[in-house]
């Protein structure tokens, strides 16, 4: 397939350059005639957690004005496993007013997002976060991110080891350099002391990012087929036994090139829970030096399995593992969405999960959502936690306080809900527009009108129930896993979209190329008679996805390498 | 001869004799509201505003004084033939300029090129596209032109000096087409300069246009078709068709490259005719003046300051053409300005005239609403005014506060001649309100821009000011420029020397120059000009304003000339983006070592912009660093100071 003996890409060269993570940030920071940083800064900022962007809103108005972008930062806040205590909220919601544009985002990998942070800001804002106690180092980069862990305590009595599990993993594969607490945090180096280096990662890192995900099933929230290692967490006599592993899933792909695919993972066996930390350091490093670096396209381990082959891929995972993995476990998943409302659990603490429109928090149209939450988060002795769809549960409420907090939420009209729709209920979308320099399209401000439109077919079918996962991104990059909606809607430019169909409701099975290119009025055109005969000829508790299959609307994705086919 | 001149603007020590009392901030709102006007100045009556007398043949009206040393110094010593030569020479390239004759030879390292070509200066690729895909096409031209013996110049359209186009020979356009058939963000200027009135006439051109898009998008290819027919509707001869490339543009782009390259070498061996005349003519040109102003054509007004911010600052661009009229950097231009529509509507109707009554005064005769348009000031009350005015209201409070200087300016400050009736009505004639007011004057402002990086252009850099006092209040001229002119207007305008403000004669002296707000402007001059001549000098920029994100003037193009070198050093400060608020004196401070080495280089001092704070804290500012680095008591500092104005070396223009 991909020929990787190609000189080395760019960025290879400017890690390579960069003394661990330095380049020039620190003089870049200081340069006051730019809104922004070098080039070749920008792809070395992304490992320490923030993203150079612009308002492209103005970008063409600034241009005229002989005024440069105007520069922002995003910054992610790693949350391992998604879990935030209170104070961890405090800090973040005064970081959005303070630096921020005010509201926060809730990523669809269990971060935090701060957008539209300036450069004079970015490091005042960077070390309140760590007063915050959480960071960003390696919130991005061409390095493990986030681990993500199903964040549902009420759900599994395996969720604390697999929280566990999530946070060694994650502390485990945390770049070693030093170049963030000295570029951020002030700490100068020791004299004399040791140098920078990195046990797993060596100078250039990873060919490209690597995303984990621990599954408890039959719950998919956490979309783990859509990592380069999915875990999916095996239970035994009621305890957690070990992960069933699954590599090479992705969702990144580039229009125009059918190189380049969403994949889901493959099942290669199953490991202990002792082991599992081994394990996944091992493919690390068997991503490390067998990853394509000349092109970044072809860069994520997806590419890398399909190019040597999945036997061959164990066969060196093995050889440096020094043992097999054994047999896959059977398991069932049943479906990737959030369940909403109160729960109760075993200790008698409840949790409430709350669905939140594109994971935006911000106070709007009367919602007071960012306000209540800060309120709670000033009495709450529970935690937070970010749920991989974008949502948010306020977890472990002793249950006198049950009532304290939903009259908070009363007060701040952010409950009773309105009543929303299975579709609307289970959307996700991207920021795309208009920080996002990836983004061809809306997506996180434009979903909630097309569904408002779709909801008009969905309740005049009597199908406002039936969840339905619908999910759009601005680009083909697929920060929203796009091609693992039943409805997915991938930017082509203003206005325009690819339409796919026909993934599994559990995050099992890719979608595929309904119509390409289309407006609204010609996806509101081409999707009434798909609903219209969904209501109609569907099966007992069949899924859309399923349904559009059988009847023939498009073909069942297989594989990802047949994707495009 | 020079020296009439001086008195017109305000330099050092004369200034507090060109402050019209109508514009003197008696109270701390109305001077700040003053430091806003900026670049603003009313117009001293100048005793002489004759021009120039001529030493010698050169005509004065076409050459500065500069320019007159510099033909002397070329002619000399050039023996007939040469001399013969020159003039024709001379005579083709001014029509060349004019449009009417190819430019054939040119001017290059010192050596002129009569025959043969030039071929590393003729062909240019112009590329613009958002992902980098443009560029790397234009990389591999030019690795296949070195392979075939010659070189081009690669340029991003977005950085293009689009005024450079009707000089072209040879272009090469790579161009993709972004989302619903629009042009990249890079090449956005270029189409719209292509297709809109600034156009050239493009006879002389040859091109070829490579398009990339991408066939998945409706409008494939669009912006590339579009400027391929543009340019030939422009007069330019296509020299190979315009091929356009899928989102695949290797193997397509690959052909356009040997295609066009292949074609350009046919075409460039062709030796090309040199038609020289012997002599040109030369239109006697007129002379503008004060008492002749140029009616001047608005050519763009661009917003500089950005989304949310709470002033607005504009850069209005002249068009000269026709008018033979040249400047300098570091002079000014007049400005009359008209006044607003809606003001004379509302002052007519107050005092019931009929707006088509013809009056007699010292002027033509011409309607009162015309008359009140164009002549006379309306916007702004005088002791003088008022005191005219009084003679019919015969208002006891009226004479009252005319005696009382402190109350009288509270009173005139930010009121009209309207506020003026109203609040001490009279019926009065149109003839004798005339008589009560004065006459319309001219508003000076900085010239932003250089004729030798615009050619017949005039660039002012204006911040509109908006004030309420009673009923919304516009500053005359500011708001002139910003708000009512637009599109096809035209604006009557003369230039204004200040031969006292110029960029140092020799190439090498390093300059340091303090320009905030809008007193960057002839700072923006200086810089194109030294670029233009290529001029070695380091220069070295201190500007400021409120914000960052929004009131950084002239961003882009500094960026670009720091990027390029010729700007060696920019320090900005912006006052309200930080606690402690931050000022241009701040950042002298901040790096006081180096500018203080500078000054012992021999550097000038410039200082552009508000009097009254700025330039005495800037003042104050140098000679503390210079007593601080160079180790001078305050008595010792004084004196280096005086030493460098008397060496006309540190060059004010406040007001």
């Amino acid at each position: 397939m991909d020929d990787i003996s190609q000189p080395f890409s760019e960025v290879e060269i400017i890690k390579e350059k960069s003394n661990y993570l330095r380049g020039t940030i620190k003089e870049g920071l200081e340069d006051e005639i730019t809104g922004g940083i070098a080039l070749a800064d920008t792809n070395l900022i992304k490992f320490h957690g923030t993203y150079q962007q612009f308002d492209r809103d103005l970008e063409s108005e600034r241009k005229k004005q002989k005024l440069e972008p105007l520069y922002q930062f995003l910054i992610r806040v790693r949350v391992p496993g998604g879990i935030a205590t209170p104070e961890n909220w405090l800090a973040i919601d005064h970081i959005a007013d303070q630096y921020g544009n005010g509201t926060i985002k809730l990523t669809t990998r269990q971060a935090f997002q701060v957008h539209g942070v300036l450069k004079r800001n970015l490091k005042k804002t960077i070390q309140n976060i760590n007063q915050g106690l959480l960071d960003t180092i390696a919130a991005c980069g061409d390095v493990n991110r986030n681990v993500m862990c199903n964040p549902n305590p009420q759900q599994s009595p395996l969720h604390a080891a697999a929280y566990e599990t999530a946070k060694k993993i994650s502390e485990h594969l945390t770049p070693q350099t030093s170049a963030y607490h000295e570029i951020w945090l002030d700490k100068k180096l020791v004299a004399g002391g040791k140098k920078d280096e990195e046990p797993i990662y060596g100078k250039t890192y990873l060919p490209r990012k690597f995303k984990i995900a621990i599954a408890i099933p039959p719950h998919n929230d956490t979309d783990i087929f859509a990592n380069d290692l999915g875990l999916i967490a095996i239970e035994e006599k009621g305890k957690l036994a070990g992960f069933n592993i699954a590599v090479g899933g992705g969702m990144g792909m580039t229009f125009g090139i059918n190189t380049t695919y969403p994949r889901l993972a493959t099942i290669i066996g199953f490991c202990p829970v002792d082991k599992v930390e081994d394990v996944a350091e091992k493919i690390v490093l068997v991503q490390r030096d067998l990853g394509n670096r000349s092109d970044r396209k072809n860069a994520r381990l997806k590419y890398t399995i399909d190019r040597i082959g999945i036997e061959n891929f164990k066969e060196e995972l093995y050889a440096r593992l020094g043992y097999e993995l054994l047999e896959a476990r059977p398991f069932k998943f049943i479906s990737n969405g959030d369940t909403y409302g109160w729960v109760n659990d075993l200790k008698g603490n409840d949790h409430l999960t709350l669905f939140i429109e594109g994971g935006r928090i911000r106070d709007y149209d009367g919602v007071q959502l960012k306000t209540a939450l800060r309120k709670i988060a000033e009495i709450h002795t529970g935690d937070f936690r970010l749920t991989g769809n974008q949502n948010l549960i306020i977890s472990n409420i002793p249950a006198d306080q049950k009532k304290q907090i939903e009259k908070i939420l009363s007060e701040h009209h952010v409950l009773p809900n309105k009543k929303l729709t299975g579709l609307r209920l289970n959307s996700l979308a991207c920021v795309a527009l208009n920080t996002c320099s990836l983004a061809f399209a809306e997506a996180e401000r434009y979903l909630p009108k097309l569904i408002d439109l779709l909801d008009k077919i969905i309740v005049a079918n009597n199908l406002e129930k039936e969840p339905i996962v619908v999910r759009m991104t601005g680009c083909p990059n697929g920060c929203a896993r796009p091609y693992l909606g039943e409805i997915g809607f991938v930017g082509k430019s203003p206005g325009r979209y690819n339409l796919y169909l026909g993934a599994g409701f559990s995050g099992n099975r890719l979608n595929k190329l309904y119509k390409e290119n289309v407006n609204e009025e010609e996806i509101i055109a081409a999707l009434k008679p798909v609903i219209e005969d969904f209501a109609k000829s569907r099966k007992v508790n069949e899924r859309l996805g399923d349904f559009v299959i059988r009847q023939g609307y498009v073909k069942e994705t297989i594989e990802g390498l047949r994707f495009h086919d | 001869m020079i020296k009439s001149d001086k008195n017109n603007r305000a330099l050092i020590g004369h200034t507090a004799l060109l402050k019209p009392t109508k514009l003197k901030p008696s109270t701390k709102l109305e001077s700040n509201i003053l430091s806003q006007l900026r670049n603003f100045r009313p117009v001293k009556h100048a005793k002489n505003n004759a021009p120039l007398v001529p030493k010698d043949a050169i005509p004065p009206i076409l050459f500065s004084d500069n320019q007159k040393q510099q033909i002397e110094s070329l002619v000399h010593g050039l023996d007939e033939k040469q001399t013969i030569w020159l003039s024709g020479y001379l005579a083709g390239l001014g029509l060349s300029k004019s449009g009417n004759l190819p430019l054939v030879s040119s001017l290059g390292n010192g050596s002129v090129k009569l025959n043969g070509h030039d071929l590393q200066s003729e062909l240019t690729v112009l590329y613009g596209s958002r992902t980098g895909n443009g560029a790397a096409v234009a990389k591999k031209i030019n690795a296949e032109a070195i392979a075939k013996g010659f070189s081009l110049k690669l340029q991003d359209m977005n950085e293009y000096p689009l005024h450079k186009l009707k000089d072209e020979k040879f272009i090469l356009v790579i161009v993709s087409t972004h989302g619903e058939g629009v042009p990249p963000i890079a090449a956005e200027e270029f189409y719209e300069f292509l297709h809109g009135k600034r156009a050239p006439k493009l006879g002389d051109l040859k091109f070829s246009v490579l398009a990339l898009g991408d066939s998945g998008y409706l409008h494939f290819c669009k912006t590339g078709k579009d400027i391929d027919e543009r340019l030939e509707a422009l007069g330019a001869e296509r020299i190979f068709p315009r091929i356009d490339c899928d989102i695949d543009f290797v193997a397509k782009s690959s052909e356009w490259i040997q295609g066009v390259l292949d074609k350009y070498v046919a075409i460039a061996e062709l030796k090309p005719q040199i038609k020289l005349t012997s002599h040109a003519q030369i239109e006697p040109a007129q002379i503008y003046n004060r008492q002749n102003p140029f009616e001047a054509r608005l050519l763009e007004k661009i917003k500089l300051s950005g989304r949310g911010s709470d002033k607005e600052t504009y850069q209005v661009e002249l068009s000269l053409e026709n008018s033979g009229i040249t400047y300098e950097p570091g002079d000014a231009l007049g400005v009359f300005s008209v006044n607003p529509q809606k003001l004379v509507a509302e002052l007519i109707e107050i005092l019931s005239f009929n707006p088509d009554e013809e009056i007699e005064t010292d002027l033509p005769k011409t309607t009162i609403q015309n008359a009140l348009t164009r002549h006379y000031e309306i916007s702004l009350l005088t002791a003088d005014v008022l005191k005219n005015y009084n003679r019919y209201a015969q208002s006891k409070d009226l004479h009252k506060l005319l005696s009382d200087i402190e109350k009288l300016k509270d009173y005139m400050f930010g009121r009209d001649i309207i506020d003026l009736i109203r609040d001490y009505p009279v019926k009065l004639s149109p003839a004798e309100l005339l008589g009560c007011l004065k006459k319309l004057q001219p508003r000076l402002y900085s010239i932003a821009s250089s004729l030798k990086a615009y050619p017949d252009e005039v660039h002012l850099t204006v911040t509109a000011l908006h004030y309420t006092n009673g009923r919304r209040k516009n500053g005359i001229c500011s708001t002139f420029l910003t708000d009512y002119i637009n599109d096809e207007d035209t604006v009557l305008v003369y230039p204004e020397r200040n031969p006292e403000f110029r960029l140092p004669v020799n190439p090498d002296t390093p300059i340091i120059m303090v320009g905030p707000g809008t007193g960057v402007a002839p700072f923006r001059s200086f810089l194109q000009e030294r670029e233009a001549l290529g001029h070695k000098g380091k220069n070295w920029l201190f500007l400021g304003d409120r914000h960052f994100t929004t009131n950084f003037l002239y961003q882009t193009e500094l960026q670009a000339f720091h990027k390029k070198g010729l700007l060696t050093r920019l320090n900005v400060a912006f006052s309200r983006d930080t606690e402690q608020k931050v000022y241009v004196q701040h950042k002298m401070q901040e790096h006081s070592r180096e500018l203080f080495t500078w000054l012992e280089e021999g550097a000038n001092f410039y200082v552009c912009g508000d009097m009254k704070h700025m330039w005495h804290d800037v003042n104050k500012t140098l000679l503390e660093i210079i007593g601080k680095e160079g180790g001078f008591n305050a008595e010792q500092s004084e004196a280096y100071l005086r030493d460098l104005k008397k060496k006309k070396r540190y060059l004010v223009d406040v007001y």
